[in-house]
């Protein structure tokens, strides 16, 4: 699944390391997050949904290789 | 105060549990006359649980407090590290009943047929618990 965490984090202009503690998760899930190897759980996504105040589609695009 | 006190429980504990495992080998060695063998394994069994034991909770109560709480409550609650946990230990777990399985089949090789049948019989309820266990989780998620 590609997602556009880093485009929207450095628009943002915060770390990973701020993004992870917002988002209460370790700095490391967000390196897999934005490196696409690690797909998030919903709660996860919605989190990261509402702190960008951006629908969950439009960060995280799925693709059928995903099953 | 309370914290402080906590770690000297523990590190006395640590302290107990290294004489007690020491006990019966510093008393073979002075010659005071070996202590029976079921002394001894008491011994060692108490004083190992209670150091180990010790050593733990001393851990825990250093991590919980201090500056490292917050960032160690976060890995601990980190959803892709409890996946990692469960990842990890389900394949140490299947690799750890190859491994016994092993050891169980060289025993009976060397005719130990005591020991092969025990750990048979601790393998046998280990595969069964994960079975059981997981039809239990897979009814009620």
């Amino acid at each position: 699944m590609l997602n556009k965490l880093e485009t929207l984090r450095k628009q943002r202009d915060i770390t990973q390391e701020d993004l992870a503690e917002i988002l209460d998760v370790s700095r490391q899930t967000i390196i897999s997050l934005e490196k696409g190897r690690y797909n998030p759980s919903i709660t996860l996504a919605f989190k990261i949904s509402r702190y960008f105040k951006i629908p969950i589609e439009e960060i995280f695009m799925y693709e059928e290789e995903d099953l | 105060m309370k914290k402080s006190s906590n770690c000297s429980l523990w590190i006395l504990g640590m302290i107990l549990g290294l004489v007690l495992f020491l006990t019966p080998l510093i008393m073979i060695q002075s010659g005071q006359g070996s202590p029976s063998k079921i002394i001894q394994i008491i011994f060692l069994f108490i004083g190992c649980s209670l150091f180990v034991f010790s050593l733990l909770m001393l851990m825990n109560s250093q991590i919980k407090s201090g500056k490292g709480a917050k960032k160690y409550n976060a890995e601990l609650k980190d959803e892709r590290n409890i996946i990692i946990r469960y990842k990890a230990g389900y394949i140490t777990n299947i690799v750890m009943i190859i491994f016994l399985a092993v050891i169980a089949f060289i025993l009976l090789l060397l005719n130990y047929l005591m020991p092969a049948i025990l750990l048979a019989i601790a393998l046998i309820l280990q595969s069964a618990t994960l079975l059981f266990l997981s039809y239990y989780f897979n009814k009620r998620m």
